[in-house]
């Protein structure tokens, strides 16, 4: 799963209400030390309400800041259909196991860039299309 | 201008002064960026001061809203108020510093003029989802049923779209890196009337 502040969701321009998730929540961005950078949910147990709390709770104690914000969602997607989507736009990714400190479960797409925009898109539409939102979390 | 804004600029362009041009101080605004700005100007004399600190998240993410603000006023007179008030309150939305994430750059005022001077040239009914990159520049999302189309607007009138199209089962893809003045032609093929009127 891979955590996507306020400035990368779509809302709606009236309510503010959480629509989904914009391609550029794919860009590296400094935290990500390089890789993109995600965290393995089932490395926590299988996946549930309680592990997705445990991996959001690991991945924001690998923070510099320890915070997650309280619009932020987390986006879930499968490692199979990353990495099929990623070969499909030309990037044979490697998703490798790197944990991060107090995030065991981190792991890193290796080869990955996001300079085209068409993957970026495809992963925020096609394969990490179910959104938890960070309030719904049971963090520990 | 709200007087707290002039105090904050005064009291980092003179953390910068004591600076010199050294970038130690960390990322944010040089004492350039601020005369640059024109919130306010070179006539100030400073003597004394604080100890030298980066100007804070707050400081940058006020000075990024008091320059789009400060800016939009000048075209406003082509906008009506709700729009004006509702990229306002969508900017407001995207700078909370509660939700800040790490290193992000607020709203780069170069992106936000590229977008302001594309929505004048469209239906003024069009609303767009904003949302922000890493480096500042502003995205309008426009939404249609599965149908998405993303531009991101850089400075300088450059533009980069991406459409997501469903035809049947399948979905069609398409990207490319234009002028905005260009966009319009660039998206023809994809029923750019879905998401909005030409002007």
């Amino acid at each position: 799963m891979r955590y996507v502040p306020f400035g990368r969701q779509v809302r709606d321009p009236d309510t503010g209400e959480f629509i989904g998730i914009t391609n550029k929540a794919f860009e590296i961005r400094a935290a990500d030390k390089g890789h993109l950078s995600l965290t393995w949910v089932e490395y926590y147990g299988d996946k549930s309400a309680e592990t997705l709390g445990i991996a959001a709770s690991a991945f924001r104690d690998s923070l510099d800041d320890k915070k997650l914000a309280t619009k932020a969602y987390f986006a879930i997607g499968q490692a199979g259909l990353t990495r099929e989507t990623a070969n499909a736009h030309g990037k044979a990714i490697r998703i490798v196991h790197a944990p991060d400190g107090p995030n065991e479960g981190h792991v890193e797409l290796r080869r990955f860039s996001d300079d085209d925009v068409k993957l970026l898109e495809a992963l925020a539409l096609d394969v990490y299309s179910e959104h938890v939102a960070v309030k719904d979390l049971k963090l520990i | 201008m709200r007087p707290e804004f002039h105090e904050f600029a005064s009291n980092a362009l003179q953390r910068r002064v004591k600076l010199g041009s050294s970038s130690s101080a960390g990322s944010g605004l040089s004492a350039g960026d601020i005369l640059r700005s024109g919130l306010i100007d070179d006539r100030h004399t400073f003597r004394g001061g604080t100890p030298a600190s980066p100007p804070s998240l707050q400081e940058r993410v006020f000075k990024a809203l008091a320059d789009a603000k400060v800016w939009t006023a000048q075209v406003a007179m082509h906008m009506n108020l709700a729009t004006r008030d509702r990229y306002f309150r969508q900017l407001d939305l995207l700078h909370d510093c509660d939700e800040w994430f790490g290193a992000d750059l607020p709203l780069n005022l170069e992106s936000y003029k590229t977008f302001i001077r594309f929505m004048l040239t469209v239906d003024g009914s069009s609303k767009p989802s904003l949302a922000l990159s890493a480096s500042g520049n502003l995205l309008g999302i426009w939404l249609a049923g599965r149908d998405r189309l993303t531009i991101e607007f850089r400075p300088g009138d450059s533009v980069e779209w991406v459409i997501s199209r469903q035809e049947g089962d399948a979905t069609e893809r398409a990207a490319g890196t234009t002028s905005s003045a260009r966009l319009m032609a660039n998206i023809q093929g994809f029923k750019p009337e879905t998401w909005f009127k030409l002007g």
